[in-house]
């Protein structure tokens, strides 16, 4: 056994040494920004200000700001705000956001000016659907590729299954972005893991974002204002994930008067309720959801049963405040809790069992505004992901517990030189703490006491900047670099381990002490050519490195997975992204077109051994269980959406390929990838009839997942054991399947109080998809009569539900 | 311990498999897959206990999808071509080898396996087994180790139900790291010993040097595939799995070396997860050299029996 060595790196002068490399790099990178900075001596003067939605005075991230003599503008960030430092002159100043009616107005740029715009929502009146002369042109104007923003009220009059409307199903209908299915709620983006997406919900990290093992995501539609995915060219300001960023900002609550809105379901309800404590001062929203399958099953259960006290149910709540302290500087705090409750009781064997899991994050956020060309947002974050069980039998009691919990700090600068230089820099810190499974055991007998649970450690920072740079009219640049310092440290016990799992040496480690750090740069490349005005060429280059892993054994996901850290044994999962894409915009840009090519070799990913027991936790590392290897995706996205008018929708085709390599996995040769999809298609139609009944279709389309089949079967101790062929070797029958959604107003426009209804048709023509295959054996060897008989199962067939909506 | 969790992952999955259930009643269907053609391979079940002669069964993989309708799986005749029947096998202690000869038991499956009747099995030495078989040779090593002994049984009755229950065994672990243990049972009356539910092997990492407390229950008498459970009445299905009131439980308690542990780990593992869709295919940790499957496991065997009331 060796105890912590002399003569060892603290963690403190480790990271101090990481921080003064951090803040290097950041001060090239800034100086860099400045000596490209060609006219700094000219006096110019700066317009900047907010634009907010008028009814709610929601900030508007996004919306384009321009001039309209000098073609010279920008976009508001995350909290609506944005800086343009243009040459004094007359300008026309045009802001403008989907949906919303533009403004513009004739200004005298002599000195700065702050301009805080309102902009109002466009009115859907039957007949007349506005056409406005300027539209945002973000498709082919940005150099962000593979991004794709939805608002939650697109997303609400898409069909849905069971009522609730789900933001990350919604998703998975954009090209790029698969779902395995029915009963699993992870993304595989590009060709990567469910793990490899960074789920943000106000900044805060959701480590397990599904209820009920995957049938629901945990996102409450009500609270959510918007999503932002990236799933190529991931810019600077985040990291940690291979494959994407599903960044979702929660509703900042209404300064201008309260509301309350809420709906009943099928399986669920909804209520939001929001306003001003203090009218455009301080605002508050609180939005809770349950479900009631276990009231509904409550009847049926007869009293005698000795199941009776089983059930299951999950409730989540969304609450934020915000408080508006001035127009430079604003506070929000906000917080999301959420629990699935599942109990099981037999009481003829005297066997109870209680499984509750969940996500609680809470985000303090203060936005302040220096000056008219430095904005910054500070963050400190908390999250905790917990997976409980408890059950007893008789005299035995066992607890498992898992979980995940992180606190951080963020710091995020939005600086505005100069019209033409977008500069982003900051810089993060995340704390983990990661328990695999902590068992505790306890029967009669006393002595039988667990040990000490192994928790793992560590420390994440990172420091970025990046630079928005048109470099000419039709060139614009964004260059970024991000750097990372990962420690895994102490207390930590090591069991290391022989080459059949028996434990050779035991290493202790004391609080903080370092056990392995890891520096690395991840620099981010993205272009934009402007061919014409309707027209661009797009590339990106993007470095990503992954500290941390979901360690999966299942084929969906469970609560049960667990977060792993990297370790001294476990090495950083890298992947490097090259895109290049064509975007081309029709109709006065009401359609919006573009085709996206990748190529995204992966190292380091993670799997389980052949035959590895991940429960063997006590005495052991679950790290010494994992294998790693290599990956390679590429593929071809086809994406046509069409932006405004009474049909609007999209069209996204995906023609990818994804696989793997271990060396320890199929004897060393290649495999698909289980999400390996040759062809995903989706279909997505929304057609306002009038301007109270709007009627929406969804069509998808995929080929089948890849699976193991059994090759040969054969006897140990009277057992039958299979044998099976290659890894991934056959798919699936292809998935589809037609959805049809009918939304009907059932008030007055003009009327305070608005309700609707909304009728929903899942899976139309009952595909029955394959959800799994499993091997039904029937009669036996004794008689003669024994067969095997393969059998699929389908979760889903045609599922018809309404829904009430109401708000006021 | 790891039964712990293991059952508590069962009881998960079972309640992922209730709500599905509920969720998509009546949409299932028998499909038909063709699968890739796998080739033939030996399979080694070796076993030899302490105080035993070596018992070794030769079989092979059969196709997964291969009718076995209307075969009498007990005459070596119908099942020939599942039997190894032409092999030369030894063991050997180092000192002493000696040929294995074919021997017919019809209350097992397979009903023929090789036996020796000189070396016998004694804990803390080491035995070579060599198959020669159709010109290719297949070997294996495994230690017996030294015996531990179990303090006592004691049977008990579960929760409401008065006259079942599970049984349980009490033993002082030995205080260095690295014991395996392997349960066996039978009541009263049957032939054969049998494994108790998976896992049935037990490794001392989460208890070394403790006094233990384990419940066991009463295994099949045969694999459900060799009956049919929903056969049984409801009587025999109430007392499934539990030992009876006036029941004589033997056990045998047995010791056994890391590679064996290995084997038994991932073949029960294997064998019980075989067409469960929630899991990965697992693969099979043979201690077999030379491309065959199975394992050869010596055992450090300790016999005890009681009555349960």
């Amino acid at each position: 056994m060796r105890g912590p060595g002399s003569g060892e790196i603290s963690l403190r002068t480790l990271l101090q040494v990481a921080l003064s490399r951090i803040a290097g790099w950041m001060w090239t990178g800034l100086w860099a920004v400045w000596a490209l900075n060609p006219g700094m001596a000219q006096r110019k003067v700066t317009l900047s200000g907010y634009v907010r939605e008028a009814a709610s005075g929601e900030a508007l991230l996004g919306a384009s700001v321009y001039l309209k003599e000098n073609l010279k503008g920008t976009t508001t960030n995350t909290y609506g705000f944005y800086s343009l430092t243009v040459e004094p002159g007359q300008y026309t100043v045009v802001v403008s956001y989907i949906g919303y009616r533009n403004f513009s107005q004739v200004v005298d740029l002599t000195r700065d000016l702050t301009l805080s715009v309102e902009l109002q929502k466009v009115a859907v009146e039957a007949g007349a659907v506005e056409v406005t002369d300027e539209r945002s042109r973000q498709n082919t104007e940005s150099t962000r590729m593979g991004t794709v923003e939805l608002q939650m009220e697109d997303v609400k009059k898409l069909p849905v299954l069971f009522g609730e409307v789900d933001i990350l199903k919604t998703l998975t209908l954009l090209p790029g972005v698969q779902s395995s299915g029915e009963g699993n709620s992870g993304l595989y983006i590009r060709g990567g893991g469910p793990d490899q997406n960074l789920v943000l919900l106000d900044g805060a990290v959701v480590y397990n974002a599904s209820h009920l093992f995957g049938f629901f995501s945990v996102f409450n539609s009500d609270a959510i204002k918007s999503v932002n995915l990236v799933k190529g060219g991931m810019p600077a300001q985040y990291g940690g994930r291979l494959s994407s960023v599903v960044d979702i900002t929660m509703k900042e609550g209404n300064l201008k008067r309260w509301e309350v809105e809420g709906g009943l379901g099928a399986i669920a309800s909804r209520l939001t309720v929001q306003g001003p404590l203090v009218k455009d001062k301080l605002a508050v929203i609180a939005s809770g959801r349950r479900t009631y399958f276990d009231v509904l099953a409550k009847p049926f259960i007869p009293k005698k049963s000795p199941f009776r006290g089983s059930g299951y149910y999950f409730y989540d709540m969304n609450t934020k405040l915000h408080y508006r302290i001035s127009e430079k500087d604003k506070l929000y705090l906000s917080g999301y809790f959420g629990r699935d409750v599942f109990s099981f009781v037999n009481r003829e064997v005297g066997f109870r069992a209680a499984i509750v899991w969940g996500n609680a994050t809470t985000t303090l956020r203060w936005n302040h505004q220096f000056n008219k060309k430095l904005f910054s947002n500070l963050m400190a974050v908390f999250t905790d992901y917990k997976f409980r069980f408890e059950g007893d039998q008789n005299n035995f009691r066992f607890k498992l517990f898992s979980g995940v919990r992180d606190y951080g700090l963020k710091a995020d600068f939005n600086y505005y030189p100069v019209a033409g230089h977008d500069v982003r820099f900051g810089a993060e810190y995340l704390n983990h703490k990661f328990t695999p499974s902590n068992i505790t055991f306890a029967s009669q007998i006393t002595d039988v006491k667990p040990p000490e649970p192994i928790l793992y450690f560590s420390n994440e920072a990172s420091a970025y900047a990046s630079d928005d740079w048109d470099v000419t009219q039709r060139l614009r640049v964004n260059l970024g670099v991000r750097a990372t310092f990962y420690a895994f440290n102490g207390r930590f016990i090591r069991y290391v381990k022989d080459a059949l799992g028996a434990t050779v040496d035991t290493i202790y480690y004391s609080r903080h002490q370092l056990i392995k750090p890891y520096f690395r740069a991840e620099p981010r490349l993205a272009a934009r050519f402007k061919l014409n005005e309707w027209a661009s060429v797009k590339a990106s280059y993007t470095m990503n490195w992954q500290y941390i892993q979901l360690a999966s054994r299942a084929t969906i996901s469970l609560p049960f997975d667990v977060w792993l850290p990297t370790t001294e044994y476990v090495v950083p999962q890298f992947s490097q992204q090259v895109a290049v894409g064509y975007y081309h915009n029709f109709w006065d840009d009401m359609l919006e077109t573009s085709v996206e090519l990748y190529y995204k070799p992966m190292r380091d990913l993670i799997e389980f051994q052949d035959g590895a027991d991940p429960a063997q936790t006590l005495n052991s590392n679950i790290d010494n269980t994992l294998v790693q290897g290599k990956g390679k995706a590429w593929g071809a996205e086809f994406f046509i959406r069409k932006t405004r008018g009474k049909w609007n929708g999209w069209i996204g085709y995906t023609l990818a390929w994804t696989n793997r390599t271990f060396p320890q996995l199929n004897e060393g040769r290649t495999f698909w990838a289980k999400y390996d999809r040759r062809h995903d298609l989706s279909v997505v139609l929304s057609y306002d009839i009038t301007s109270r009944l709007n009627v929406s279709a969804v069509f998808v389309y995929a080929t089948g997942n890849t699976l193991t089949l059994p090759k040969n079967l054969y006897f140990i101790e009277e057992r039958l054991v299979t044998e099976f062929a290659e890894r991934n070797s056959y798919r699936f029958a292809p998935y589809h399947r037609l959805d049809l959604a009918a939304t009907f107003v059932l008030t007055r426009p003009q009327k305070k109080f608005f309700s609707s209804l909304s009728l929903s048709i899942y899976n139309v023509y009952s595909r029955l998809n394959p959800f799994f295959i499993y091997y039904n054996s029937s009669g036996n060897l004794t008689e003669g009569t024994f067969k095997l008989q393969a059998r699929q199962v389908s979760l889903f067939p045609i599922i018809p539900t309404i829904t009430w909506n109401f708000k006021y | 311990m790891s039964k712990a969790i293991k059952s508590m992952e069962a009881t998960i999955r079972l309640f992922f498999l209730v709500v599905l259930t509920l969720l998509w009643s009546g949409c299932e269907k028998d499909i038909t897959v063709e699968l890739p053609q796998g080739e033939k391979k030996p399979v080694v079940d070796g076993r030899l206990f302490s105080g035993d002669y070596p018992r070794v069964w030769i079989t092979y993989t059969f196709p997964f999808f291969t009718p076995l309708q209307g075969i009498n799986i007990y005459d070596p005749n119908s099942i020939a071509q599942f039997l190894a029947l032409d092999a030369e096998v030894t063991v050997s202690d180092g000192t002493v080898t000696e040929y294995l000869s074919l021997v017919l038991d019809t209350t097992y499956f397979p009903p023929v396996f090789y036996m020796g009747d000189t070396i016998v099995g004694q804990p803390g030495r080491s035995y070579f087994l060599t198959i020669r078989l159709h010109g290719k040779t297949y070997t294996a090593v495994t230690t017996i180790p030294p015996i531990v002994a179990l303090d006592s049984l004691r049977w008990k009755p579960e929760g409401q139900l008065d006259s079942l229950g599970p049984c349980n065994l009490y033993f002082t672990d030995p205080p260095q790291y690295g014991n395996i243990y392997r349960l066996f049972c039978k009541r009263q009356g049957y032939v054969h010993y049998r494994p108790i539910f998976d896992p049935s092997v037990l490794d001392d990492q989460s208890f070394n040097g403790l006094r233990i407390e384990f419940p066991f229950y009463r295994p099949d008498p045969k694999n459900f595939v060799f009956y049919n459970s929903d056969t049984l009445t409801a009587q025999e299905q109430r007392e499934r799995f539990y030992w009876k009131r006036g029941d004589t439980i033997y056990v045998r308690f047995c010791t056994i070396d890391r590679p064996a542990y290995e084997f038994l780990r991932t073949f029960e593992e294997s064998a019980n997860t075989s067409g469960n869709p929630f899991s990965n295919p697992s693969s099979v940790k043979s201690n077999i050299q030379g491309g065959a499957m199975g394992g050869w496991v010596g055992y450090g065997a300790f016999d005890i029996w009681t009555v349960a009331q």
